[in-house]
């Protein structure tokens, strides 16, 4: 009974074991199966700040026939390549020798040298040591070069990790047996491999046999892309595929029999791969496409090799008439026939992809996806990604700026395999140290991380941005945040205001309670036809105007009292307010609806911040005449402005202490955009016009009224999208004057337009690019612009990445030269605003540094988030974008005062940037701002409230306790002096039996209050 | 009766008297911003969002307006039969589709249709009914809104089924959906591998667009 038990238990544990050792064929699949629910803002997801683990292999790799050119000299022997290079690319004969790194061997060092690489993988060219390819007396000078590389490298301690065959196969091979095709071939090949363990086996510890053997039969045998260039004979491809795995697995038992034991080194083949993602992530059929595509390629190698020793059943089922067998003795001599997995992703194995099995479904670059499949198909192996990289046209030279992306992408994925899914990958190999040639591509594609202009004599290896990036992220063994410092603990300044933003206010033009207006009285529903039927001869009283008569503010402010804010931004509308545009029409009603909304809230301790003139895209809200007129671009707008503000001042400066005039005027202008000329005559006139108004406060109403004005500017911080480039630093500073100096300088600092933006216009007039003009404002108005405003305010959503662009023509956009990059590594909403929250606090100590110590206001800060509920983007981002304003604060000592959410409700069909949904249903961050507002930013856990509110509070709640129970309390009174009343007319009646007087005064009593029912009733 | 000299007991005028000192408004000082108490607000507010729902003994349908303008029944709740009923003045009601955003107007041949843009057209007079059900008349025609159903009685002879005038409107049971987003920003391009940039990085953002200028 026990022993039977235990076999149970045994073979229980070994179907375990071997569940878990040899992972089973098709088990890729779950990496397909992703949850559909996935947070944005999922930490396993996002960009990772980490380093590798600490023996992590850097390295560099190139393929001899891509850069040693030299194809003649001292003795090899041509190649398939050579022969197919000069049938099918004669154009590219002047650019033969490539980067000639036969010639230039120290300068190949020197790039290594400069990277601070730890090995470099390079290939041995078959024909050079062998012209023939039969093992006979090697070629001494290329023999002697490959020493001199290798015992180099041993020299700098740049391990080398050699390739035998990365496609170049002696032509003589190709022209006696077909090449691949022939079994033949594999002998010959195994023999050339042991002669090179023989010779540099000592030094040499890191073995690749072939580099992609998908491509090599793929595009030499099927699509005729690559050398040989045969096509079309699909049992031809799947014959050499068949030979390659042969010549490769004998080759490792043959250094594993006879070299391993005292080189002690490893040996693999290259695999690659392209990777794909299915059309509905739900959906079976599409899932077992991918894996079918998966394993038409990269299975057809690695499942023989890295698997079972046999083909995937895929293959088998659908190729069986093309596909040879392996016998099992072949099976099991083949299988486990590799000390690593050494990958390829690139790419080669992308291009043309038409010539791909792609199923129907879709192409992806995610690296760390396709690292999930090889651990689940092939048991977890060791990788080495022995190819990585993107390309770059041929034109591009040092500037490579999109390569930087690319590679900042695919290494942060590989870090993340290793972190987050427990991916064993032990070094990666960037791709390629020089610019080579590139197979079919020839020369006109660049895949190297250091520029050859293969038309100079020298040769020079000039490094391009993606070397410099390279070579720091090797310096740091991974990536590293420079930008931010550890989070801060602690609080705002008790006068500290805590905002939402809100567009135009819809005013209701009539009151939405004609109940209280109408004096007639009705009868519903007398006859059964479900009408009103008016009493006539009566008349009610009506009851004079109050803001309850406008139910939409009621809305409002159940929506204001949820989050809990101090102060609550809102726009009027100007053109309901003055339907004319000048004052002799003023909507009176219109005005009365904003008055209260301004004191209902003031009731709920929430204070105003009043835009006057909010425009957007959709809507750009001047009164109709004025918009007839030419809006913005003709002057008496900008009276019209300034009557308008005088009137708003006027009615509502009582309750309101905070007015921006218009908001985002650098936007505004930019909708004037038929010309430059148009758009920086519309800013030059939206500039005076908030002048205007801004000394109309000064002078007429802050004595009494107190308040401050200014206007809000969208105050976006950039970045160089190439950090290694000047001329895209110079593009960020002249983003910054040309976006936020433009309005900023004239108004904060000089009076004029900023000089470094006016001489660049000039500059690009005089080379004829643009005939822009910038106005210039007289001394008048220089006087009145300046110092017009009475804090900072900025509206701040995300930081761009900006590239320096030369542009031809008279537009804004085109005067400052700037293009702009998406950093798709960084978090972005789905409007593609990136995520960037230390970007607010170099826009904050940009603006102290440029305008001084003035006071700030955060008029606008927020983001889109696709969630209607649990928004966790929208969480995320408030609370990294207000703790980089609380380090401005305390360690910038920018003086900031408010802090504005943008926004408080979002519109139908519009991108999703509320608190609450359009139909005002809340969403989780309204907590996570609650909490900040409550604690007043991010105190420490041991920190006292600084602000000392206990006296306020401890009056408030019995203040609080009267408010809530009013009726209660109202309704107690009532009892009471009922009782009360009732109890002295009982004693009165009872006094008066006792007396035997007869009550013939009792009708005294009830008179007067006949008489004040009827007062009331009427 | 207020003028009558007949005694009427102590007690119910104090209690009168109470009620009425109860609603004068509270004093400015100490109110607190319009508490949901009132009975005016019973309806949710000024806007509901319903179904319009009407039957006969074969049939049961729900007003609905396509995106292409064109008003039927449907036999069950759609994202295209859920209105936003809205009252403009006493008595009188407008109707949006919520999806489409088109109002329910009426041609001056009766005939109804889906409008982009909102008239005296779609105005209209809502009767209520002693069953509870309503009808709805066109404020300019006097004509009221009615659907037809698709077919007549089961084993019907062919006769047109008579038309249906009484609504009843019903709350959803359709989830509300999130409108598609009709922004050309949106949704990342395909992946383009022959291409030295194939995620698309550069030319995706070529103007400045601020959040704020969206609305």
């Amino acid at each position: 009974m026990c022993g039977r038990r235990l076999k149970i238990s045994v073979a229980l544990w070994a179907f375990v074991f071997i569940r878990t050792v040899t992972g089973l064929a098709g088990e890729g699949r779950s990496v397909w199966k992703k949850d559909l629910n996935f947070s944005p803002v999922n930490g396993t997801q996002m960009f990772l700040y980490d380093t590798f683990p600490k023996k992590f292999l850097w390295g560099v790799g190139t393929g001899a026939f891509q850069v040693e050119g030299s194809w003649r000299k001292d003795g090899k022997g041509s190649s398939i390549w050579d022969h197919f290079m000069h049938s099918d690319f004669r154009d590219d004969a002047s650019t033969e020798d490539s980067s000639n790194s036969y010639t230039f061997l120290d300068k190949d060092l020197s790039a290594l040298d400069f990277l601070g690489v730890t090995f470099y993988q390079f290939s041995i060219s078959w024909p050079r040591l062998f012209p023939t390819g039969v093992v006979a007396n090697a070629n001494e000078k290329g023999l002697h070069y490959y020493n001199t590389l290798i015992d180099s490298l041993v020299h700098r301690n740049i391990e080398p990790i050699v390739t035998l065959y990365h496609w170049d196969l002696p032509l003589a091979l190709q022209e006696k047996y077909g090449g691949w095709k022939n079994e033949s071939v594999i002998d010959i090949f195994s023999d050339y491999a042991t002669f090179c363990f023989q010779i540099f086996g000592d030094r040499v510890k890191y073995w690749i046999t072939i580099h992609n053997p998908y491509l090599v039969a793929w595009h030499g045998y099927g699509t005729g892309m690559h050398a040989p260039g045969e096509r079309g004979k699909i049992t031809a491809v799947y014959t050499v595929g068949h030979n390659l795995i042969k010549a490769h697995a004998k080759i490792w038992h043959n250094y594993n029999t006879r070299f391993r034991p005292y080189q002690k080194g490893f040996l693999s083949i290259t695999l690659g791969s392209h990777w794909i993602e299915p059309n509905k992530s739900d959906d079976t059929l599409d899932i077992n496409k991918c894996q079918q595509s998966m394993e038409r390629v990269l299975g057809w190698f690695a499942k023989p090799i890295h698997g079972d020793g046999d083909y995937p059943e895929e293959l088998k089922n659908k190729l069986y008439s093309f596909l040879p067998n392996f016998t099992e003795a072949e099976k099991n001599y083949i299988k486990g026939t590799a000390d690593f997995f050494a990958f390829s992703f690139g790419p080669n194995n992308f291009k043309p992809p038409n010539t791909l099995a792609k199923m129907g479904q879709n192409l992806s670059l995610n690296l760390r996806e396709v690292l999930n499949w090889i651990k689940l198909e092939y048991t977890n192996p060791r990788i080495l990604i022995a190819e990585n990289g993107w390309f770059t046209d041929s034109h591009v030279k040092t500037e490579d700026t999109t390569a930087i992306y690319m590679m900042k992408n695919f290494i942060n994925k590989v870090l993340q395999a290793i972190k987050y899914d427990r991916i064993d990958v032990f070094g990666y190999t960037a791709w390629s140290l020089l610019d080579g040639f590139e197979w079919q591509h020839a020369y006109s594609t660049r895949r190297g991380l250091f520029y050859v202009d293969f038309n100079s004599k020298q040769k020079e290896r000039i490094p391009k941005s993606s070397a410099l990036y390279y070579k720091e992220i090797i310096q740091e063994n991974g990536f590293f945040l420079k930008e931010s410092t550890a989070a801060l603990q602690g609080q705002f300044p008790c006068d500290f205001s805590w905002g939402i933003t809100e567009s135009v206010l819809k005013a209701e033009s009539v009151a939405s309670s004609p109940q209280f207006c109408d004096p007639n009285l009705y009868l519903w529903n007398i006859t059964g036809d479900g009408l009103l039927h008016r009493v006539k001869g009566v008349k009610l009283r009506t009851r004079p105007a109050q803001c309850t008569d406008f139910v939409s503010i009621k809305k409002q402010l159940d929506l204001l009292e949820k989050m809990k804010v101090t102060h609550y931004r809102f726009a009027l509308d100007w053109s309901l307010i003055l339907p004319n545009g000048d004052l002799s029409a003023i909507n009176r009603q219109v005005l009365r609806y904003y008055r209260c909304v301004i004191s209902e809230l003031l009731k709920l301790n929430i204070k105003s911040m009043v835009t006057l003139y909010y425009p957007t895209h959709a809507y750009l809200g001047l009164p109709g005449p004025l918009l007839q007129r030419g809006g913005w671009l003709n002057q008496s707008t900008v009276q019209a402005f300034q009557n308008y503000a005088a009137l708003c001042f006027q009615e509502l400066g009582d309750l309101v202490k905070l007015w921006i005039t218009i908001n985002e005027p650098n936007r505004l202008s930019d909708v004037y955009n038929s010309s430059s000329n148009d758009t920086y005559q519309a800013a030059h006139n939206l500039l005076i016009a908030h002048a205007r108004a801004w000394q109309i406060y000064d002078k007429q109403y802050r004595s009494f009224q107190h308040g401050r004005v200014s206007l809000s500017l969208h105050s976006d911080w950039a970045e160089p999208a190439n950090p290694y480039f000047n001329s895209h630093l110079k593009a960020v500073e002249r983003f910054l004057q040309f976006e936020i100096a433009w309005f900023a300088d004239p108004v904060f600092k000089t009076g004029d337009y900023p000089a470094a933006m006016r001489q660049y216009i000039v500059s690009k007039n005089k080379k004829g690019l643009s005939n822009s003009f910038l106005p210039y404002f007289t001394d008048e108005e220089k006087k009145l612009v300046k110092g017009a405003a009475d804090f900072y305010a900025l509206n701040h959503f995300t930081t761009r990445f900006v590239i320096h662009e030369l542009q031809n023509g008279s537009w804004y956009e085109f005067d400052r030269d700037v293009q702009f990059l998406q950093d798709i590594t960084c978090l972005s909403s789905p409007s593609r605003l990136a995520v960037v929250p230390w970007g607010m606090r170099k826009v904050l100590k940009w603006i102290k540094k440029t305008y001084g110590d003035i006071d700030v206001y955060i008029t606008a800060n927020g983001i889109d988030d696709q969630s209607l509920a649990n928004d966790e983007l929208r969480n995320y981002y408030l609370g990294k974008y207000t703790q980089e304003v609380l380090k401005a604060y305390h360690i910038d000592k920018v003086k900031i005062r408010g802090y504005y959410a943008f926004k408080l409700t979002e519109e139908k069909s519009k991108p999703r940037f509320g608190f609450f949904t359009s139909d005002s249903r809340a969403k989780s961050s309204i907590q996570i701002y609650n909490n900040l507002i409550s604690r007043n930013g991010f105190p420490g856990e041991y920190s006292s409230d600084l602000c000392d509110q206990s006296e306020e509070k401890t009056q408030c709640t019995f203040c609080l306790f009267l408010s809530q129970e009013k009726p209660l309390i109202f309704f107690g009174c009532c009892l009471f002096s009922s009782f009360v009343l009732l109890l002295t007319i009982i004693i009165f009646h009872k006094r008066k039996r006792r007396k035997l007087y007869r009550a013939k005064n009792f009708q005294h009593i009830c008179p007067p209050f006949k008489k004040g029912h009827k007062a009331t009733l009427n | 009766m207020w003028g009558s000299s007949t005694p009427v007991p102590a007690e119910s005028w104090l209690l009168l008297a109470a009620l009425m000192w109860g609603t004068r408004p509270p004093a400015p000082s100490q109110a607190a911003p319009l508490q949901n108490s009132s009975p005016l607000y019973q309806f949710d507010g000024q806007v509901r969002l319903r179904h319009l729902y009407t039957a006969n003994t074969h049939t049961q349908l729900y007003l609905e307006i396509t995106p292409q303008g064109e008003v039927r029944g449907a036999p069950d709740q759609t994202p295209y039969s859920l209105m936003e009923i809205k009252a403009v003045k006493p008595g009188v009601i407008r109707m949006q589709g919520m999806k489409t955003l088109l109002f329910l107007c009426m041609d001056p041949s009766g005939h109804l249709h889906g409008a982009s843009s909102y008239s005296e057209a779609c105005n209209f007079q809502e009767k209520v009914q002693r069953d509870g059900y309503n009808l709805y008349f066109s404020e300019t025609r006097n004509i009221p809104v009615s659907l037809r159903p698709a077919e007549g009685p089961p084993g019907g002879r062919g006769h047109p089924a008579p038309r249906l005038f009484h609504f009843l409107p019903m709350v959803s049971r359709v989830p509300v959906e999130p409108v598609l987003l009709e922004y050309d920003f949106y949704g990342d391009p395909p992946l383009d591998v022959e291409s030295s940039d194939p995620l698309s990085m550069m030319g995706r953002l070529s103007r400045v667009l601020s959040p704020s200028y969206i609305f």
